[in-house]
């Protein structure tokens, strides 16, 4: 029962207050009675005593188990933001294999048991449930005795698509697990699209726009996707206010197009970083007399952080803080899939 | 004593008494009475350096890098610190029967603000000790540097840790800026490095404050001191042996701008000093405002032709080199231990310019008092309100009049 407690103890710090209730009403393993003995308006580790001395009352100790294990995904599912998920996309479709491709959660969730039994200890876990359309798994892949959040890995997928969402691994399992899901799902390779974030939404939209397709067809077939946003951008304080009076009306106008023409008029999806490796000759040489260029290029790194990164490189250029027109390493990240870019001089043949 | 004083000089001052004053005493009186502005520079404690040529020491004087000084050392380094300004500590003795008691009367103090639940660890008990920390005293004029520790337990543990770490310390500092005449009766120790807990490390500096009669604050770095400590140390090799950390320059993205809060701009060590000997000439020791100028904005504009973006328009916040890294609101940390010298000392000296600043303003001090707070006073210094000097340093100012 010390691990149940783990398990619930690791549940109950992650949930809010407010969404405490809820959240257990909804797990559904509490009958009525021990439902109306809960006192919710007390601290969350009264709750969380009562409900342990529950599960420890039924005495029934892999059904408990399980049902914590269930617990501890729809926590995860209610709080997506606090992981960071990686996308990879499905190669090299196994010559043989059906069409691997299941929405109901129970199938799912017995061949991926099915495969995690023949590589790990028979002690792994898996828990399965659908939410907006997408399949939310939960794999604990334990080493030791007591329970570790580490050993918990949370995928996220959309079904009839080639791509997936990952939470965060150990290295000594990838191997193993990268097998289980290639087997899962029929395909030879599992490949990083090197797209990551906490918003698995906007990155399985930037994901969808590089890879373009599902099962179904081209991607302008499928636009009403669950993940697609289809949300206008708010209109900027200009725009909004019919007192404001701007002194330079023309070169906001056009500036305001050419964005527009670039970013689209719908919000960007959410991404908070963007990263550029750059490997390019010295430009900054305008006032430095004997520059030593050897021939070598200039390696930097550039991070862009913040809430929503694209949202914010199209605020760049309307502020004023950066010139138009924008590079296209800065434009086209939306149908590029990725937050993480190589920039390298051309090469002179 | 002090409103008199400021009477005296209100009353008095016209024409014939500026005239029969001598010079070094005439105070070029700026009255804050006129029409308010319609507008207003926002003006700094910090000293302007645009247009002017500022030399500046790449290498310490005492040149006595040897490695049992780096070894001594060797704590200051991989270790966050929160980096304070002093003003003198007044009757601060380095004496170790002094050291000893100041050290149990710190340990009281700790105990007492346990007691009335200041630490968010409850049962913190504290043992302070101070003492004289070798290596740091580089020259004759430099005070004994002190370290502070505070050790205990924490919450249920049974093993003592260590709680709190402080140095007061000034390297290499250039001439003694306190007379001759109070020099026995204040101690002036230009930088405090702390590393602790908030609660913690505001119980020792209220301590110092009171027991010292002292102002502490902390030192922050604006953009222009970044930009001095990039131009300086990223041509500075930590160790040629191993693999030296990349030049990290952090810019602030303006709150106009949403979405982005910082960008991150990491530049290979090499190819940055590449850069920063196309432009200074490695033989020479100092290095001016122009080169410094130069070397960011040719990385600035390097950064404009990937990115078409304006760094110039966006402020430092945080710098990162072989040697160091510095935040804006006075966070440092140092990664070589043969350059911690060389680092305090800079702080030494970015801590005595903001103490110049004060003391050039002595003249101005007394008829620019505005009330006092218990044992401090507050001073109204070009419609801003600066210092807050104790009473013991407002009396050694005024002493100088």
């Amino acid at each position: 029962m010390g691990f149940i407690a783990d398990v619930l103890k690791s549940c109950f710090s992650r949930l809010k207050v407010a969404d405490l209730e809820q959240l257990i009403r909804q797990w559904g393993y509490l009958n009525n009675d021990e439902l109306s003995q809960l006192d919710f308006s007390k601290s969350k580790l009264c709750v969380f005593r009562d409900v342990l001395s529950f599960c420890e009352d039924k005495k029934r100790h892999k059904e408990a188990l399980r049902k914590v294990n269930d617990l501890d995904l729809m926590c995860t599912v209610k709080n997506s933001t606090k992981k960071k998920w990686t996308m990879y996309k499905l190669q090299d479709k196994k010559s043989g294999s059906k069409e691997n491709w299941y929405s109901d959660p129970e199938k799912f969730k017995r061949k991926l048991q099915q495969q995690v039994d023949l590589y790990f200890d028979s002690a792994a876990s898996v828990s399965v449930t659908l939410q907006d359309g997408a399949l939310w798994c939960r794999l604990y892949l334990p080493s030791g005795n007591h329970f570790m959040t580490a050993n918990a890995v949370y995928l996220i997928h959309y079904p009839n698509s080639h791509c997936f969402a990952i939470s965060a691994f150990k290295v000594s399992v990838q191997n193993f697990l990268f097998q289980c899901l290639s087997n899962l799902f029929g395909y030879h390779t599992l490949t990083s699209m090197n797209l990551s974030g906490l918003q698995y939404k906007s990155l399985f939209q930037l994901a969808f726009n590089k890879l373009g397709e599902t099962s179904f067809g081209k991607l302008s077939d499928v636009q009403s996707l669950p993940f697609i946003s289809r949300r206008k951008r708010k209109a900027e304080e200009i725009e909004r206010e019919p007192n404001l009076r701007s002194e330079d009306v023309a070169m906001k106008r056009h500036r305001s197009l050419s964005l527009e023409a670039a970013f689209g008029e719908y919000q960007q999806p959410v991404l908070e970083s963007l990263r550029f490796k750059v490997e390019a000759k010295f430009m900054g040489k305008k006032n430095i007399e004997n520059f030593q260029d050897n021939g070598e290029p200039f390696r930097c790194c550039v991070k862009f952080e913040g809430p929503s990164v694209l949202d914010g490189v199209r605020n760049l250029a309307s502020c004023g803080l950066a010139n138009e027109p924008l590079p296209k390493h800065l434009l086209r990240v939306n149908s590029l899939g990725t937050n993480n870019f190589v920039l390298k001089s051309k090469e002179k043949s | 004593m002090y409103q008199t004083l400021i009477h005296k000089y209100s009353s008095e001052y016209d024409e014939t008494w500026r005239q029969e004053k001598p010079a070094h005493q005439q105070i070029d009186r700026f009255t804050p009475y006129g029409r308010t502005p319609q507008s207003r520079r926002i003006s700094t404690a910090v000293p302007t350096t645009r247009g002017r040529r500022k030399n500046v020491h790449t290498r310490t004087k005492s040149r006595s890098d040897s490695s049992s000084e780096a070894e001594d050392l060797k704590g200051f380094t991989n270790v966050t610190w929160r980096v304070y300004k002093l003003s003198p500590l007044y009757k601060f003795s380095s004496a170790p029967k002094d050291l000893k008691r100041y050290g149990q009367l710190l340990s009281s103090c700790v105990e007492a603000a346990n007691q009335k639940g200041l630490f968010v660890e409850n049962n913190v008990s504290g043992k302070a000790l101070f003492c004289v920390q070798e290596g740091l005293k580089k020259t004759a004029d430099d005070p004994d540097a002190i370290q502070i520790l505070v050790k205990g337990k924490k919450g249920l543990g049974t093993v003592d840790t260590v709680i709190l770490t402080a140095t007061l310390c000034g390297v290499e500092m250039e001439g003694d800026l306190l007379v001759p005449d109070v020099k026995g009766h204040f101690t002036y120790y230009p930088v405090l490095l702390v590393k602790s807990t908030v609660a913690m490390t505001d119980v020792l500096i209220t301590w110092l404050m009171r027991h010292f009669d002292c102002k502490i604050s902390p030192l922050v770095f604006p953009p222009v001191y970044m930009a001095w400590m990039i131009a300086m140390w990223s041509g500075a090799l930590a160790n040629t042996n191993r693999k030296n950390k990349p030049v990290e320059l952090v810019y602030q993205v303006p709150s106009e701008c949403e979405g982005i809060k910082k960008i991150t701009y990491t530049i290979e060590a090499a190819d940055c000093l590449r850069v920063w000997n196309s432009i200074h000439d490695s033989k020479s020791d100092m290095f001016t405002e122009e080169e410094m100028s130069t070397f960011i904005s040719s990385l600035e504009e390097h950064f404009y032709s990937l990115f078409r973006v304006k760094l110039n328009a966006m402020q430092l916040s945080c710098v990162g080199t072989s040697l160091c890294y510095i935040g804006r609101d006075g966070i440092l940390k140092i990664y070589s231990a043969e350059h911690v010298s060389c680092i305090l000392r800079h702080l030494t000296e970015l801590s005595m310019e903001h103490f110049s600043l004060t003391r050039g303003r002595k003249s101005t001090v007394t008829d620019r008092v505005v009330g006092t707070k218990g044992r401090e006073v507050c001073v109204l210094y070009n419609s801003k309100l600066e210092w807050t000097y104790p009473v013991s340093y407002l009396r050694y100012i005024v002493m100088e009049i």
